[in-house]
This record gives structure tokens, C-alpha cells and sequence, in this order.
């Protein structure tokens, strides 16, 4: 068997603890979860870390608890098999339920943690490779070449790996808000702002920060949820296209609030803008669906890095949401 | 024609016998053997596609703490081997020509090790241009792979263009007056279809424990569909005789073609020759996609002249088939200019079929062996004739399809034709034609041919005293479940009971000679044999009954484990009475033998050029019919419903017979659909399960299922074989039943959303 | 070279495997597939693509199914492990492995340790799967063989082989051919 790359291994039972060793041992260090991203990558070489840090042992961080008053607290230790199960997340947030039972394969929903789903590394099939599959040619900008090689024309000084998770998209569609804890405390912010775009580093994680959990607030119960995803086979299969969309509706179907997030088209999870401004106050008919999926296309930037045609995920795109805002509008008839 | 009834084993539902060990993780593989002192082998591979080997420096792995050897083409005999072209040497030798070519071996104590060595070996290369299509392959300048081709050793009748630019194998099959047909013709078609390398994808990697036993003999567990063969080319590049080794497989994990193949026996060998320690070399999951074999990628162009009432008069068919820079099966070129007129009768037909290098993996033997390319450009094709026409596709496949007693494009004579009865049976099973799919649903259709059964094979029945039999045939056992079926044929011939029959396989030591289990083999050809040498046993049995009741031969009835007199039902005597007290029967003990080659007559060579075989005893056919649903707007296939019909003589195990059909249609829907390994530069880009992507129990449609009446006298109780013809149909009838839905002709594999969208018109142009 | 080649210490652990405490010294790197094959002999949970991808490495852990290359086996302790050569009880086969074998859902056997496990735990939530229950929990594990429809069969009918009792006990279970050693490390 190829073996792992040799490291010590830690089970903190406190979030401090936790904490303190990540700060003595910053880079050098990875988090575990569930281990369903981060050991193919250490299989493949891309990380070799002196340090693994598993969370599995810390109290707290496998809380999934509602309230009125607080909202829906996830921890980072959730696995998405209980997310997909629990009764209250699937009567509140149903699209919630819907995202993260459309990931993976169901052994891997046993296995793979929240915490894990939304840092998730990015994927690209320069990057995705053993150390010897790289060494066959230039290594990509990602693992330290010059170049990120899925971009078009193989010359852009960026890193276009795609951003991958499916849970992501329907929690930052419900404005759901990130806890990250650091020896130094703690800071919250919106999810959409925990990602960068930047392939190469695509979450805001500082070096011996750790994300213990996700907030969905409690005055999203009432949204109503679309997630649609695009795979190639019917499971395994990460989203080369995917669609969050939350709307609210007021009276008379008056859209109160519109939010659209795609995943699988681009280095980070796309808040697609004008959302709010072309459709809050007004009805859904099919100028302004139509119009909305045409920003979702712009918006879209999936390059030639996973499977798929460009052009085609770019059409998914559009096509999905036009699909789930037709959907949205019907439920809410 | 119909005999089941009669059968008291055969056609009866009967245990799998290496299913026990197999439910509880008792089954071992050659991936589960550890032994002692057992090294460990990695393999250095060219990162390059093209380069002359300027200089190879092992010496800083060799000196690394726990190597044991380290091998390169300078350590070992310069020989080389394949199955009609003998191009691959164990290791690179001067040149590489692609990426993923072994160069260079390392036995170390562990893998770590063995590892860190193979980092440490030094390999100067001289890049040289690299050709990876095989159309700009053979056009005059293109980079050549290897430049001594012509002397290479050839096991074929070598044709003006084979073996020569980087043509290897090429064959003609050229039959009736091709411009006279055109001629005739009211219609011409010409289309090009083009199709991927797709993998096997068998779970199980390969892997070779290689050992020298106290006899001095190497011994060698591995995983293959072909012992005797892997026994054969041992001796060959290792200049050890036959006698010297010892080929014992161990439960094989899937083969399909893939493990009909010599990958890591040589270099486990080897190297366990130099170390004299038994040596392990399992590939990686990523070596099985970049050093292992795939179905052959190719372009196949098809002209085909009809007339206006949808008759098939002419056709004109050039196969280019990539097999990559080597080729140790480019029998599948030929099986696919077999199988590229169809089930049909074209009087005219020309085919020139190329076996292609360019630096890319291999090509070699996969489920379907040629005829998934060919046969989707054929079936494509006859669908874009009906359309034309105006014809409904399965009256137009009726109208053209062989019967009994027709001859294939190749000359030779047709018997057990039941395509048409396929043809019928998936049509009334499917409601065509008759409104009963639902409205978002669409059918396309597909049938197929392939050869089946042939070569040389034995089989050995014994008689034990307790009226027990023990066979033994060299027929290798993938999990398709040959082992059972063996069984099953030896027993109905020896009236006995299934559970009374042990089937020993494999083992070269101990079986006899078989020349792999491939091309719809085993329950035909290895059955036949296993049926003979029964047959052989049987009649000694008779004799040694007759003797004991003091009667003729013919008046002795076998059955139940019992021998019987015709004229005297109740004078019983049991196997074991006949047998047994037996040390001492008359005439020592019953051996039953049987030495066959099923393909003995060869081709017309006025017709045929190249054949990479003689005749095939038999064929096989199927229909199937896709009900499928095409989302317009994204291009999203999905294959709710399937039915398949096969002509496939006798049902010997019920079981395995469903399982082979359905397994072969998942084969033909992942071909169809999903599949197809993705190269830049020659780089495969999607080295993995995950990317490359085999389908998945969600993906597959529900399958209806059956077969025609058929019993094919040259077959083992009239049994012919199954594996392959189940995966050719797919990806033609779901590329019919997507332009039926949609309007859209997808010409090339995999059918992906992209494509069909792409054909509506949808993507827009700048995004293209 | 020499640094990465260094042996790092091992570390003691006690993992729980098909109800029997094993004391093992581990690598901390180690997977639970890899002490599982080499440091147990427990060969039937196969090692295919290492990445998730495949599912011929699912085991149960406290009753789940886990892909044990995807799990370091220093993150098992504490916690029931079942492999498929735990699942017989009393020397009778269990009846999902039964079912297998009169389904004829077996054909070359490399899948079919992950397949019997995830078959289990789906068992064990849902004491009578509908096929499509069954087809939904073996989605992640592949099979190149079946086309999966005995495959589903099987774990569906295994219910009634249990309540009718009719598992079998098999005569033996060591398969014949080369020896196999436990890895007793260096």
C-alpha cells in the first residue's frame, strides 16, 4: 500500500488545546476531520504535514442544536450523514438537507465532517495527481510552478483550481455566518466572505485557526431553497456546475429576498450579483428569471480543470437556475 | 431443439463454488499474500512520451539501506514478447514511448524503501517528437516508434502494410464486387464515429508474488485469465524451460481482458531470480491507468451503399485502431473487422483494419474485444439509414440481419444464428412501436455480433473411487464463475451430482494446457474440452459397468451416481461399487482426456488478408433496446430501462448468466455514457476511479431480460457464450435513442450532456 | 533521503476489531486499511483506489460504514471495528452473506467484502430495505462484475433468510493456496 507520509498524530479534547498546539505548530499542521479530502491528499503527496491535528475528540464541536432566539448552530464536527438525517434541518432548511445529501457517495457522508465540506481544498486535475504524475511535466502554480495550468492559454498567474463543496453554496445562500477559533479567540464572519476566489489559497484560514462551526440565523426558517447539481454520474461525483438559490416571498408573491450562489464554476462559492436588486419587490415571471439565470452564466468561470465542456457547465448554470427559480415560484403558488 | 428438460445439472441453478470464501474475506488474492522475507517491487516509469535513453545511473539506489536489486533493460535477456507482435522487452530498452513504460525495478524490504529508491535512480533522456493520433500516426513523417518494426518476430501472415511506418498489425477482409455494390446502390452513407480508450476497470490490481522454490524452480502467484501463456512468455524472456515454472493464480478480481496479459510476472520474476527472495509487485491504482492495457481508442470510417427498400449492398470500412506504443493484443483489431459489418448480410464489403502505434498506454484485450468500436459505428450508422430511408430500425435491421446457414463478410459459413429471434423477442418485450413509453421516455436499438470460443485447450477428468470426479482444465476462473460451470458440464455428463465434481483451475503443475480465457472461451471451448474428456471417462465407466454386470456396453444406463442395466432397471450398482474397492479395477484407474483446437479451418485468403486467427467455431448475438430520458435543455442521459435478448445457446448456470449480461450491459453503459481515459500530451489526465469514472449501482437501469431457444451443436450442450456481446450494444442504441429523442447524431464516445447540447445549438458560440 | 527514511516511533494503541481487544505498535501514520491487511492478516477488506472512490474498503466502525483507507487507525481507538470476517456468528454465515451466495450476487469477490458491510449497516438501520434503499446504500462502492442487480437482490433478501434461518454453516473457511503471514514488522 502507498503509505501516508509519516507524521505524528494529536487528539486534543479541548478546543484550547486545540488551539495551542496549532499555533506552536502552524503550517506544519493539518486538521482532520472526517479524513475523506485530506488523506487521498496526503496519499498523493500534496500534503505532508509533521502534525495531524484530529478534531473528533473535542466536545462541542459535534453540536447541531436549534433555537428561536439563535438559529440553526452547526459544529464542525457534524458528519453530513447526520445533517442529511435530522429532523429539524430537514423541516427548517430543507434545501440544507437536500445539499449535503447530494455529496459524495453515502459511506462518505458517514465519514466527512461539515468542518471538512466547507474546507474543502480545491480540485483541479493538475493539482489532484501523485508527485509523480506531476513530474511527467511543469508543475502548476498551485504546488509551485510558474503557471496555473488550467487557465486558458495554461499562462495566468493565478491558480483556477474549482471550489467543489456542495454544502457551501446552500449555507451562504442562507446567509449562514463561520466561527473561527485561534489561540488569540475567536472571529465570526459571513460565509460568502470566508472564501477568497484565490485557487491556490481558497479559505480565509489563518495559520492555527480552526473553524468550529457554522450558524445558519434563525430568521432564515421561512426561505425557500433550491439546490440543483450537476455530476457526471449519479453519485461519487464532485459538482462541475451546481445552484443554491433562497428566496423569500411576501405578499401577493412579491420576492422579499433573493440570494444565488454557485459552486462548481469557479475558485470559490459565486454570490451571484444583482440578484437582490433585479428581483427584491418585484414577481417572479419569466424576463426576470430569464434574466437572472443570464447573470448566473456571466458569473460563472469554470475552466478546463475537472470534467465537463466549459461552455456546457456554463449552460448548466443557466439552465439550473432558471429551473429553480421555476421551482421556487411553483411552491410558493 | 430445446433440451433442458432432459438435463438433471445443466441449466439448474447451482452455488457458485468459491462464493463462500468469497462472502467471508477468506478468498485470498494475489494482493493478500505476504510471506516471509517477501520483497517488495516498485517500478520507475518514463515521464516522457518519447525519448532515447541516454543513460541510466542505478547505483545511489542500489546503495540504499534495504534494496535488495535493482533491475534495468541491461540486467535482463533482450527479449521480446506479444501476441502477434513480439515489441515489448520487460524494460525500456534505448527508447521509451510513453509515459508510464517501465524502465527501471527496485526489490526492497518494504515499499517505503523500494520507494525512496526508485527516487534515487538517474535516467538521462533524449526527448524526441511524440505522435499521439493514430491518423497523423500514419501519415508520411510522422514520428516513428519503432524504427526496426520490420524485424520484428510476427505471428501472422503479415500484409503489404503491416509492420512497416507505425502500422503493426493490419488486416483485409474483402468479399463480392465492392464498386459493383456501390453501383448498385440507390443510397450512399459515409460516416466517421470515434471512440476513447476506455479501462477495464477490474477492482483487483494486477500483482505477482514471484518465488524460486527448493526445486529451483519459480513459482508464481499472480492474477491472469491465462497461466499457461503467462508460463510460456516466462520461459521465453527468462530463457527458463517450461518444466522450470510453476504458475499457480490465485482467485483472479475482475480480468475482463485486462488480466489476459503479462504485466507483472516479468519483472516480480526477475527479480526474484536475482534476490532469490519471493518478490511482491502490485500496481498502483494510478499504474493501472497509466501501465496497465485499455480498450483501444480509434476513428472508424464507414461507407455504406443501400437500397431505396433499405437493403444493405455494399460496404466500405476502415478501422484505425490506437493501440498505443505497443501492442500485445492487436487481435482486437481483427475481432473488430469481424464484427463491423454487423449482424447483417452485405454481399459487397471491403475493411481495412490498422493497428496504430503513437505514445500513448497500450491498447489491448477488453470485454468486447474490438467490436464496441466497430459495432458502434455500424449500429450508429444503420440507424441514420432507417432514418433516411424512412424505415422502422428494426425492420430494416430484420430485413438485412443473418440466418441460418448465411456467410459472414470473412466467407465463413453461419450456424446458430438466432439474431432475428433477438430482433423480435426485444421488440415485443420493449412494446416498439406500440405507444407504451411513457412520454418522456425513447428507445434505440442495437444488435451485435461476435465470435465465440476457439483455440487450443484440454481437459482432464479423473474417476476417484468413492465415485467422485476431479477435472482439471487450464481455464482460469475471473469471477465469471467458469469454475462452477465445469463442474456443471462435467457432472451432467457423468450423471452425477454438481457438489460430487471438483473442478481444479489454473494451476499450471496440475491442469493442462489452455490458452486463455478471452473471446467467449470459457464455457464454450473450455467446456467443450471438460465435456470430451468426460465424455472419455463416461465411456470408460460403461465399459468397467458392462464388466461388472457381465453385459455389452450399450446395455448400461448412467445416472444419479448409479450405473444401470437398460434391461434390467433394477440391477443398480453405485459409483463407488464400480470404482471403489477399486484399487484393484480392471484395467487401473478412469482418466478421461481431451485435447481440442477449435479453430482449425483457416480463411479464404482470397477474401481474408491478416487474419490474426483461423475460423471461430461459433457466434453470438444479441439485441438490446435502451429506454432512455434526454433532458433537452441540460443534455442529461439517463437510462431508466434496458432490454436485452441474447442468442447464447444453452443456459448452463442461470445465475451466471444474468450476471454476465447485466455486468456487460454496466460495461456498455459506462462506455456509453461516462467513460474514457483523457490524455494531454500523452499524459492520461484522469489516472483514477473517481475521474475516469466506471458507473455506479445508481446509474444502472433496470434490466429486462431473456434469451431465444437455441442450441448450438458445436458448443457443450449446445452452450455458447455471453460476456462479450453484452457490452457492444449500449452506446449505439443510446446514441440512437438520443438523436430519436433529440434530433442530435453524438458520433463519438463518451455521449456527453456537452455533446448533445452542442448539437442543439444551445452553447453559446464564444463559450464554445 | 536518509531523514524521510528515518523510522518514526511507533505508538502503542488498542483497537477493537470484530469484538476482540488487539495490541498492536502502529505508525501514527497508518491507515486503518493498511493495520487492518498487513498487521492483522485481515485480508477480506480490500485496498483498491485508496481514495475514497471505490468502496472496497468499507468496514463498520460503531456500526457505520467507513472507507478504512480513509481512516488513520490511531483515530479508532476506543471504538468497535467489524470487518467482513467478523460477521459470522457461531460459525453460521450471517444472513446477508447468505443472500449473496443464493442470489448469485458474487462473481469475482473483490467488491463484495464492502459491498457486504455497507449491505449490513444498511441492514442493521432498516431491517427491511426496499431494492431501492439497497441500490442507494452500495452507490459508493463499485462493481465491475454484476451490474449490481443481484447485488440489491441479495441485501433485500437477506431479511427473510434470517427470520427463516436458513444461513448456513459452511465446512471451512481458509482458502487453499499460498500462505499467509501477519506482517511482524522489521
Amino acid at each position: 500500500m502507498i503509505p501516508l507520509p509519516k507524521f505524528r498524530y494529536v487528539e486534543p479534547t479541548t478546543l484550547a488545546e486545540a488551539a495551542a498546539i496549532l499555533a506552536a505548530e502552524g503550517e506544519d499542521c493539518q486538521i482532520l476531520g472526517g479524513g475523506t479530502d485530506l488523506v487521498p491528499s496526503m496519499r498523493q503527496g500534496i500534503f505532508a504535514p509533521k502534525t495531524v491535528l484530529s478534531l473528533q475528540a473535542i466536545d462541542g464541536l459535534g453540536r447541531l442544536e436549534w433555537s428561536e432566539s439563535d438559529g440553526l448552530s452547526i459544529g464542525a464536527g457534524v458528519t453530513l450523514r447526520r445533517l442529511e438525517t435530522d429532523a429539524t434541518l430537514r423541516k427548517l432548511f430543507p434545501m440544507l438537507a437536500q445539499a449535503v445529501s447530494e455529496v459524495a457517495s453515502p459511506s462518505i457522508r458517514h465519514m466527512a465532517t461539515l468542518g471538512g465540506n466547507l474546507c474543502l481544498d480545491t480540485r483541479c486535475y493538475y493539482y489532484n495527481q501523485s508527485e509523480d504524475w506531476k513530474a511527467c511535466s511543469d508543475l502548476c502554480l498551485k504546488v509551485g510552478g510558474e503557471f496555473c495550468k488550467a487557465s486558458p492559454g495554461g499562462k495566468a498567474k493565478k491558480c483556477f483550481a474549482v471550489f467543489s463543496a456542495d454544502v457551501v453554496p446552500a449555507l451562504i445562500a442562507l446567509k449562514a455566518q463561520v466561527t473561527l477559533v485561534a489561540k488569540e479567540g475567536e472571529r465570526t464572519l459571513d460565509l460568502a466572505a470566508f472564501y477568497s476566489g484565490d485557487g491556490a489559497r481558497p479559505n480565509a484560514l489563518k495559520p492555527g485557526e480552526i473553524l468550529t462551526g457554522v450558524v445558519v440565523p434563525a430568521d432564515r426558517v421561512g426561505i425557500k431553497g433550491s439546490y440543483l447539481k450537476y455530476r457526471i454520474r449519479q453519485t461519487i461525483d464532485y459538482p462541475i456546475a451546481g445552484v443554491a438559490l433562497a428566496l423569500r416571498f411576501g405578499a401577493s408573491g412579491v420576492v422579499s429576498e433573493a440570494r444565488l450562489v454557485l459552486g462548481g464554476v469557479a475558485s470559490k462559492p459565486v454570490l451571484v450579483k444583482g440578484i437582490a436588486e433585479l428581483l427584491e419587490g418585484q414577481t417572479l415571471d419569466r424576463a426576470r428569471i430569464e434574466r437572472a439565470a443570464q447573470l448566473a452564466r456571466k458569473a460563472a468561470i469554470p475552466q478546463a480543470n475537472t470534467a465537463g465542456q466549459r461552455a456546457h457547465r456554463k449552460q448548466m448554470i443557466h439552465e439550473f437556475t432558471t429551473r429553480a427559480f421555476e421551482d421556487l415560484a411553483r411552491e410558493a403558488r | 431443439m430445446n433440451k433442458l428438460n432432459e438435463y438433471a445439472v445443466i441449466g439448474k441453478k447451482t452455488t457458485k463454488t468459491d462464493a463462500v470464501a468469497k462472502v467471508t474475506g477468506g478468498a485470498r488474492f494475489a494482493t493478500d499474500i505476504y510471506l516471509p522475507n517477501m520483497l517488495w517491487a516498485k517500478v520507475l516509469r518514463s515521464p516522457v512520451p518519447h525519448a532515447r535513453i541516454l543513460r541510466i545511473d542505478t547505483e545511489k539506489a542500489k546503495k540504499l539501506d534495504g534494496v535488495k536489486a535493482v533491475l534495468t533493460a541491461a540486467d535482463v535477456p533482450e527479449a521480446r514478447y506479444g501476441a502477434l507482435v513480439l515489441d515489448m522487452g520487460m524494460f525500456a530498452r534505448g527508447k521509451v514511448r510513453y509515459i508510464g513504460e517501465a524502465v527501471a525495478a527496485v526489490a526492497a524490504v518494504n515499499e517505503e524503501i523500494a520507494l525512496a529508491a526508485l527516487k534515487l535512480i538517474e535516467v538521462a533522456y533524449e526527448p524526441l517528437p511524440a505522435v499521439f493520433d493514430p491518423l497523423e500516426a500514419i501519415k508520411p513523417g510522422a514520428p516513428i516508434l519503432h524504427e526496426d518494426l520490420k524485424s520484428y518476430k510476427t505471428l501472422f501472415e503479415r500484409t503489404d502494410k503491416a509492420m512497416t511506418g507505425n502500422v503493426n498489425y493490419q488486416a483485409e477482409i474483402t468479399s463480392g464486387d465492392l464498386e459493383a455494390g456501390f453501383a448498385q446502390s440507390d443510397y450512399i452513407f459515409e460516416d466517421s464515429y470515434e471512440v476513447p480508450k476506455q479501462h477495464p476497470s477490474y477492482m483487483e490490481p494486477n500483482s505477482t508474488v514471484a518465488l524460486v522454490d527448493s526445486d529451483g524452480r519459480l513459482v508464481i502467484h499472480n492474477t491472469t485469465q491465462r497461466p499457461h501463456i503467462n508460463q510460456a512468455i516466462l520461459s521465453s524472456l527468462l530463457g527458463i524451460p517450461i518444466a522450470k515454472i510453476r504458475v499457480v493464480p490465485c482467485h483472479v478480481g475482475g480480468g475482463f481482458g485486462g488480466k489476459n496479459r503479462t504485466l507483472t510476472e516479468p519483472t516480480a520474476a526477475a527479480l526474484a531470480l536475482k534476490t532469490r527472495q519471493p518478490v511482491r509487485l502490485t500496481f498502483s491504482h494510478e499504474e493501472e491507468f497509466t501501465s496497465a492495457t485499455t480498450r483501444h481508442s480509434g476513428v472508424m470510417v464507414m461507407k455504406t451503399g443501400v437500397k431505396k427498400d433499405g437493403t444493405l449492398v455494399a460496404s466500405d470500412v476502415k478501422l484505425y485502431y490506437d493501440c498505443g506504443a505497443y501492442a500485445p493484443t492487436p487481435n482486437a483489431v481483427w475481432l473488430g473487422a469481424i464484427s463491423s459489418s454487423g449482424a447483417y448480410r452485405i454481399p459487397h464489403c471491403r475493411v481495412e483494419a490498422y493497428s496504430i502505434y503513437t505514445n500513448k498506454m497500450m491498447g489491448g484485450a477488453f470485454r468486447g474485444y474490438g467490436a464496441p468500436q466497430s459495432n458502434f459505428a455500424r449500429e450508429s450508422q444503420m440507424d441514420r439509414i432507417a432514418r433516411e430511408l424512412k424505415i422502422d430500425p428494426i425492420e430494416l435491421r430484420l430485413k438485412n440481419c443473418l440466418v441460418e446457414g448465411d456467410s459472414l463478410h470473412t466467407g465463413q459459413k453461419l450456424h446458430s444464428v438466432k439474431v432475428k429471434e433477438t430482433l423480435l423477442k426485444a421488440r415485443e418485450l420493449s412494446g416498439w412501436g406500440k405507444g407504451r413509453v411513457p412520454a418522456n421516455r425513447t428507445l434505440g436499438v442495437a444488435c451485435g455480433i461476435f465470435a465465440c470460443g476457439g483455440f487450443a485447450t484440454s481437459g482432464i477428468v479423473r474417476l476417484n473411487m468413492d465415485g467422485t470426479a476431479t477435472v482439471a482444465t487450464g481455464a482460469m476462473d475471473m469471477g465469471q464463475g467458469l469454475r462452477t460451470v465445469m463442474g456443471q458440464i462435467a457432472a451432467e455428463e457423468l450423471g452425477m451430482a454438481a457438489e460430487d465434481v471438483t473442478v481444479i483451475i489454473g494451476d499450471t503443475d496440475s491442469t493442462p494446457f489452455d490458452v486463455g480465457i478471452f473471446g467467449d472461451r470459457g464455457t464454450h471451448t473450455a467446456g467443450m474440452a471438460v465435456q470430451m474428456a468426460a465424455q472419455d471417462a463416461r465411456k470408460q465407466l460403461v465399459e468397467q459397468a458392462a464388466f461388472a454386470f457381465k453385459t455389452t456396453p450399450n446395455n448400461i444406463v448412467l445416472g444419479g451416481g448409479k450405473a444401470r442395466l437398460a434391461s434390467d432397471p433394477d440391477k443398480v450398482l453405485d459409483y463407488k461399487d464400480l470404482l471403489g474397492g477399486g484399487q484393484y479395477k480392471k484395467g487401473g484407474p478412469i482418466i478421461g482426456k481431451a485435447s481440442i483446437n477449435l479453430t482449425e479451418t483457416a480463411f479464404d485468403p482470397a477474401i481474408v488478408r491478416g487474419a490474426a486467427s483461423r475460423m471461430f467455431s461459433t457466434y453470438t448475438f444479441a439485441t438490446h433496446i435502451v429506454e432512455i430520458e434526454v433532458d433537452p435543455k441540460t443534455g442529461v442521459v439517463r437510462v431508466p430501462k434496458t432490454y436485452a435478448v441474447h442468442d447464447c445457446g444453452t443456459v448452463v448456470n442461470p445465475d451466471g448468466l444474468r450476471g454476465q449480461i447485466i455486468g456487460g450491459l454496466a460495461t456498455g453503459l459506462g462506455y456509453a455514457l461516462y467513460e474514457g481515459v483523457a490524455f494531454e500530451n500523452g499524459q492520461v489526465q484522469n489516472p483514477s476511479f473517481l475521474e475516469c469514472r466506471p458507473p455506479t449501482a445508481v446509474d444502472m437501469p433496470e434490466i429486462v431480460f431473456d434469451t431465444v431457444e437455441e442450441f448450438d451443436e458445436k458448443g457443450p450442450f449446445g452452450a455458447k457464450g455471453v460476456g462479450n456481446v453484452s457490452v457492444i450494444n449500449m452506446a449505439p442504441a443510446i446514441a440512437n435513442a438520443v438523436e430519436t429523442a433529440t434530433g442530435v447524431r453524438v458520433t463519438s464516445l463518451p455521449i456527453t450532456p456537452g455533446k448533445i447540447v452542442q448539437g442543439l445549438g444551445q452553447l453559446a458560440k464564444e463559450e464554445a | 533521503m536518509t531523514e524521510t527514511l528515518s523510522v518514526p516511533a511507533k505508538m502503542p494503541v488498542r483497537l477493537r476489531v470484530n469484538g476482540q481487544n488487539r495490541d498492536l505498535l502502529i505508525e501514527p501514520s497508518a491507515s486503518l486499511l493498511q493495520v487492518l491487511r498487513e498487521d492483522l492478516a485481515l485480508t477480506g477488506t480490500k485496498e483498491v483506489c485508496l481514495l475514497g472512490s471505490c468502496g472496497a474498503c468499507t468496514v463498520l466502525i460503531d456500526g457505520k460504514p467507513a472507507l478504512s483507507c480513509l481512516v488513520l487507525a490511531m483515530a479508532c481507538r476506543g471504538k468497535a471495528i467489524t470487518t467482513i470476517e467478523g460477521l459470522m456468528e457461531g460459525g453460521d454465515l450471517h444472513p446477508l452473506q447468505q443472500a449473496f451466495i443464493d442470489k448469485g450476487a458474487v462473481q469475482c469477490g473483490y467488491c463484495t467484502p464492502g459491498m457486504v458491510m455497507v449491505g449490513k449497516a444498511l441492514l442493521d438501520e432498516k431491517p427491511n430495505p426496499t431494492a431501492e434503499e439497497a441500490r442507494q446504500a452500495i452507490a459508493g462502492n463499485l462493481c465491475r462484475c454484476t451490474g449490481y442487480q443481484q447485488i440489491v437482490e441479495a441485501i433485500v433478501a437477506a431479511p427473510e433468510i434470517a427470520r427463516t434461518g436458513s444461513a448456513k454453516r459452511p465446512a471451512g473457511l481458509m482458502d487453499s493456496g499460498p500462505y499467509l503471514m501477519p506482517e511482524t514488522g522489521e
